[in-house]
Order: C-alpha cells, then sequence, then structure tokens
C-alpha cells in the first residue's frame, strides 16, 4: 500500500496562516512524523489513515491523501478500514476486558488477516492478571499488541512509546518496526529519539517558537518575584506495602524528604513507581504502613501534596485555559503566579492558547498546562512521567521551572523512565528494579 | 457495492410526527424496560440458584445487561426512528438479544465482564451489518456508550479528586464550579466514547450483505439460544 499525501496544516481553527504538508509511505519506508509540542502531528495522523475527515471533522487540516493511486474518498475508505489499524494518543481506551488473558481473546477476535505478527505479543504478563491492576506502560504494551494483532496494511501509532521503560522503548524501535515496516505501511508520530533516529522517512511539522532562546531571562527574573511563602517540613514514611489486595504488592523501605529536594522513582513498567507516587500524594493508600508529614507549625496551610498523573487530560474543569488558572491561583491569593504562568505559556504553547478550551489542546500542551496548575505553593510535587509527550527543547524549559521551585523549597518526587533528564536536579534516586 | 449511509430520518421529520414519535419511544421504552426487569429478575434467580455466584454479583451483572439494554433500545429507536414499523428494529434486537445471550453465557462462566460483553456484543454484531446502515452505526454508538458508562465512576473520582486537590470545592465559588465540573464531566464521557470508536471502528469490519443471508432464520435461532441457555443453566444446577 503507498501513501502520498498533501495537505495544509493549521495551528489553530481560527488562524489564517496554513502550512503546506507533503508526505509519503510505503512498505520498508515508514513514516515518522515529529515535531514539536502542538505542532499538529495528531491531526496530521489522523489526516492520512482518513479519521479526518470520515470519522471526526477537523479545521486543522485539509488536503488529499491517496492510497495507490486513488483518491481516499469515503467509498474507498470504506472499503480499506478493515485493512487500517490505528492506536490513538490517549490511553483511556482500547482495552476490552476484565484481564490481560480477556483483552487478547478480543484483540484476537478483531484479527481479519493471516499476517498478523507472531512476536506481536509485547507485554510479558499471565492472562489472569486484571487490567485495571496494569501500570500505565502495561496497559500501552497491550494496546500496541492490539493494534499489531489485527495484521492491518496501514497502521499508524501516535505516540507508541510513551510511558515506556528504556527495554521496551528498544524493543520496539529495533524489532517491532522494522518487522511491521516491512509487512505493513507504517505511520508513527513520535519525540521519541530512539524511533526518530532509526527512521529515514522523517516529516518534521513546523515548529513555532518555542525553542529555548525564547525564553527570556526576565520572565524567569519574574518567576523569582512571586511571593510564597513556606514553613520548615519533611514529608515522611515508614516501610510502606503498597499495591493491590489479592494483586501486585510492592515492599518499600522507609525514607523522608525535605525541603528543595528532589526523589526520582526508576525502575521498568510495572514495577510499582506510580503506585508509591501516588501513596506519597495521598492519592491511594498503602496497605501497610504510613505517610506523614511533620512540621513545627501548623498554622500555615501545610499539607499541600500536590499530584499531577500521566494522563494530564484529566485534570481539566473549566472551558478555557484562563479560568483554569484564575479560579486556581487568583482567588488564592497568587494573581503574580498566574500572570507570570500567562506568560510562560503564551511563550511554550503559542499566543492564543489563553483562549483554548484545554481539551482542545495537543497532549504536550496539555501536560504543560496540567503541570502549572499544580501550585509551586505545594509544600510537595508529586509528578508521574512528567516529561512524556514533550518535545526535547519544551522539556528543557520543564526542567528550568522545576530548578525553580526546588530552589524555592518545594520538594519533588518524580516518577519517570528518564533519570537522565533530571540529573540538573540533584536528585535522590529510588531504583524499583531490585 | 456499499451501500449509503443513512439519513437519520428521526431529525428530518415534520415536528408532529416526531412529537408522536417520541410519545411513543417513551412508552416503547418503557415496555421494554419493564419486559427486562422481569427477564433480569428472573436471571438473578437462575444465577442464585446455581450458586455460582454471590447475590451482589448477580445483581451487578443482571443490573448491568438491563441498563445497557435500555440504553442499547434507546438509541436504537432514536437512530433507527424512520424505520421504527418496518422490519429492521425486531430483527436487529433479536440479533442482538440473541448475541447477548450467548455472551451472558459467557460471562456466567466468568469469561468477559459484564460491559465488556456488552460491547463485544454489538461490535460482533456489527461485523455482520452491512456498512452505512443505521443498525451498523447504533451498534457502534451503543458499544462506545457501554464503554463510556463503565468510565463513569472512574471519571467522577478523577474529577472531584481533582477539584479537591485544586481546593475549588468551597462556597464563592460552588455554584459555578458544579456548572463546569458537569460539563467536563459530560464531555469526558463524550470524548470516551468517541475515542472508543475512532479505534475499534478499524479492527472489526463488516461483511457487507451477512445480515441478509442469514436473517431469514432468526426464529430458529432465537428458539435454539433460548434452549441452549436454559439447558446449561438447568445443567449447572444440577451439577453444582
Amino acid at each position: 500500500m503507498k501513501l502520498v499525501a498533501r495537505g495544509f496544516l493549521k495551528r489553530a481553527w481560527n488562524s489564517s496562516d496554513a502550512t503546506a504538508v507533503e508526505a509519503e509511505a510505503g512498505r520498508g519506508a515508514w513514516l515518522c512524523v515529529c515535531g514539536s509540542v502542538g505542532s499538529g502531528k495528531t491531526t496530521f495522523t489522523k489526516f492520512l489513515v482518513g479519521i479526518i475527515p470520515h470519522l471526526r471533522n477537523s479545521q486543522l487540516v485539509s488536503g488529499e491523501v491517496q492510497i495507490d493511486g486513488r483518491a481516499l474518498d469515503t467509498e474507498l475508505f470504506e472499503q480499506l478500514r478493515g485493512n487500517i489499524g490505528y492506536l490513538p494518543e490517549s490511553s483511556r481506551v482500547g482495552i476490552i476486558g476484565r484481564t490481560v488473558g480477556e483483552a487478547r481473546m478480543m484483540n484476537s477476535a478483531a484479527q481479519r488477516f493471516p499476517t498478523a505478527l507472531p512476536s506481536a505479543r509485547l507485554l510479558d504478563l499471565g492472562p489472569h492478571t486484571t487490567v485495571s491492576s496494569l501500570s500505565f506502560g502495561q496497559r500501552q504494551l497491550l494496546r500496541i499488541e492490539g493494534v499489531v494483532a489485527a495484521g492491518a496494511e496501514l497502521i499508524a501509532l501516535d505516540d507508541p512509546s510513551q510511558g515506556l521503560d528504556s527495554h521496551h522503548r528498544h524493543l520496539i524501535a529495533t524489532e517491532l518496526v522494522p518487522a511491521l515496516s516491512h509487512r505493513t505501511t507504517l505511520i508513527i508520530a513520535t519525540h521519541d529519539e530512539l524511533l526518530t533516529r532509526t527512521a529515514n522517512n522523517k516529516l518534521v511539522l513546523g515548529a513555532h517558537a518555542n525553542s529555548a532562546d525564547a525564553i527570556a531571562e526576565d520572565l524567569w527574573e519574574g518567576l523569582r518575584s512571586v511571593k510564597i511563602s513556606r514553613v520548615d517540613f519533611a514529608l515522611r514514611w515508614s516501610q510502606l506495602r503498597v499495591g493491590y489486595s489479592g494483586g501486585f504488592q510492592r515492599i518499600v523501605e522507609g525514607g523522608e524528604l525535605r525541603p528543595g529536594e528532589t526523589v526520582l522513582l526508576t525502575g521498568r513498567n510495572g514495577t510499582g513507581k506510580s503506585t508509591f507516587a501516588r501513596v506519597l500524594a495521598g492519592h491511594s493508600q498503602p496497605i501497610r504502613g504510613r505517610v506523614e508529614i511533620a512540621a513545627p507549625s501548623r498554622k500555615r496551610s501545610l499539607g499541600h501534596v500536590e499530584y499531577a498523573g500521566p494522563d494530564s487530560s484529566r485534570c481539566f474543569v473549566f472551558s478555557t485555559v484562563a479560568d483554569e488558572f484564575a479560579y486556581t491561583y487568583e482567588l488564592r491569593g497568587l494573581a503574580s503566579f498566574s500572570t507570570w504562568s500567562r506568560q510562560f505559556l503564551e511563550v511554550i504553547c503559542g499566543r492564543d492558547v489563553w483562549k483554548q478550551n484545554p481539551r482542545d489542546l495537543s497532549a504536550g500542551q496539555q501536560r504543560f498546562v496540567s503541570l502549572l496548575l499544580r501550585s509551586p505553593a505545594s509544600e510537595v510535587l508529586v509528578l508521574d512521567e512528567p516529561t512524556m509527550g514533550l518535545s526535547p527543547s519544551t522539556t528543557g524549559e520543564l526542567l528550568r521551572y522545576l530548578r525553580h521551585l526546588t530552589d524555592i523549597g518545594t520538594a519533588l518526587v518524580i516518577a519517570t523512565h528518564e533519570p537522565g533528564e533530571f540529573i540538573s536536579l540533584n536528585p535522590k534516586v529510588q531504583n524499583f528494579d531490585s | 457495492m456499499t451501500p449509503k449511509p443513512k439519513q437519520l430520518a428521526f431529525f428530518a421529520m415534520h415536528p408532529l410526527p416526531r412529537l408522536a414519535l417520541l410519545f411513543a419511544l417513551v412508552q416503547g421504552i418503557y415496555s421494554i424496560s419493564l419486559a427486562v426487569a422481569a427477564v433480569s429478575v428472573l436471571l438473578l434467580f437462575l444465577f442464585q440458584l446455581s450458586r455460582k455466584f454471590s447475590w451482589a454479583r448477580s445483581m451487578r451483572v443482571v443490573l448491568s445487561i438491563s441498563l445497557a439494554t435500555a440504553i442499547f433500545c434507546a438509541i436504537l429507536l432514536l437512530v433507527d426512528g424512520g424505520t421504527i414499523r418496518g422490519d429492521l428494529f425486531p430483527i436487529a434486537l433479536r440479533i442482538w438479544l440473541f448475541l447477548l445471550s450467548i455472551v451472558l453465557l459467557w460471562n456466567y462462566l466468568d469469561a468477559f465482564s459484564a460491559f465488556d460483553s456488552v460491547v463485544l456484543v454489538n461490535l460482533v454484531w456489527a461485523r455482520f451489518l452491512p456498512t452505512g446502515t443505521a443498525s451498523y452505526q447504533t451498534a457502534l454508538v451503543a458499544s462506545a456508550f457501554a464503554s463510556a458508562l463503565r468510565s463513569v465512576p472512574k471519571i467522577a473520582m478523577e474529577l472531584v479528586s481533582e477539584l479537591r486537590s485544586r481546593r475549588l470545592i468551597r462556597r464563592p465559588i460552588f455554584l459555578q464550579v458544579a456548572t463546569e465540573g458537569f460539563t467536563t464531566f459530560s464531555c469526558e464521557l463524550l470524548n470516551v466514547a468517541s475515542e472508543f470508536h475512532e479505534e475499534w471502528f478499524f479492527r472489526f469490519s463488516p461483511k457487507a450483505g451477512s445480515l441478509s443471508r442469514i436473517s431469514g432464520s432468526w426464529s430458529i435461532l432465537d428458539l435454539a439460544a433460548f434452549a441452549l441457555v436454559c439447558g446449561l443453566f438447568s445443567l449447572s444446577y444440577f451439577l453444582t
């Protein structure tokens, strides 16, 4: 199946500037769609496989896609759609079944072609493991298995390596992708350097000004002038047993976190990093043991432990980004931070971001907004995969922001597969592989 | 040749017949709900008699299926309103009930959870339907809806946890936050449904014309399914 696309891509629906984009993909030459946060990778990938305009309308992209010389109109889309596999970026759906075995049964029920890859089993777990006990990365592996198992001739994967450890990222980049690209027409939208390095057919979508140079020094000075008062505190935990009763469990040794310190939780997928992070943030209860904040004075607003999970799309309440910040900060006496974050966001995500509905933003932009909605006045910030879906330049800006938070005394707990990115925070590392 | 997508006849109607149809819909859904409730109670006792499930689990399974059936029927009636007096509705409903009884049995054998059964039935059913017909679209919409329903408690809990975390549950802005929160909740459900549709739309390709080939023998299949389910329930009762 040979795919040729010519289209025009806009950054916002009301924008008058459209960029011309051309792409080609075929067997043996998989297409890697990359670019900065909000550049339209997901939108263009949906356009390439026909979701736009046949299943979903979008005013951001227009043009024509040809498959084997025929225009992809409604009739061809209906003929081909059983031969298309699509992995959406969002991990909210895609797994049907209570256990891993049921989910695989559903995948095999959807399998139509004998060409499905026999080695497509990525998740090394038994059939009786319940889906609800899987970690974010394990769910992602199961979703990829599902799409690959169908054995379609045109496969589009939107950020397949999100939330995966280095072992699985390597497995996907060096084994799965080459094997798939020989059998199918493969399109991958990604920020993953491993994948972009191995691709010889790259489409880099138009970046806007979000490079490190664009963040002016006076903006960082402005952040330093935001007054945040805090008390001396310590987050302590005794030996904890975390996990699910009757399912995955893990014992974590006791520890302590003081103002300005950073702890990195690292390890392979499914080792319990996120579960432990949620327990520290108070979002889950440990099976045994306890977590407490100790401080000499409890008069201040002590006890602010805020959490940002891997799925940032669910943290929005209001209909514009401006309202999200106004209700979160201005009513709490942090109007100066709200003003600062507006300037910061405009540099990272573009000028019109403030007026947009947060649900219309790209996944990377949503992640950035969701992280800025975690109050800098909180004593402890627990972040689960904060750099997931961010481009390298945006990751750099985020790290600079986090470094400022540790300077003013915020303690950070970060669950990550990329510990190297956080070296500048001088972190303590807790490895969950052992 | 692929049939053209059907126009949603209900929305194209004159207001008066539409009102009459809406009235009929309410009555129809009420009757269906009553029938489903009666069957559910029967099933509940069957489940319980066979001593396989606890009361709580039997209730959960039966209520989920009743709810999903009522919602499915409502969607079917709305989307397929134009052909309500034709043959499609009874045939579609019988196919759906037949598949549901098979998967219900599967569920009973602890292979699937209740909502997943409904999703599975609709997806498998969609596979046999001609593309673009209202019934085909209904099957996909119903699957997406069942999937979204399964996410309701999780979405609600995450939203409340977010509101608490950001200190947004308080008096001066409570009404505003509650209104926005409710909108968010509805948006999330729609998002889940549309994402589900996007992903699973590609996985199940329908075989055009399958329905017309097999629709003639549905009454026999209905009876066969009913006999099979009753027989197996009785058998399991005597064996346990």
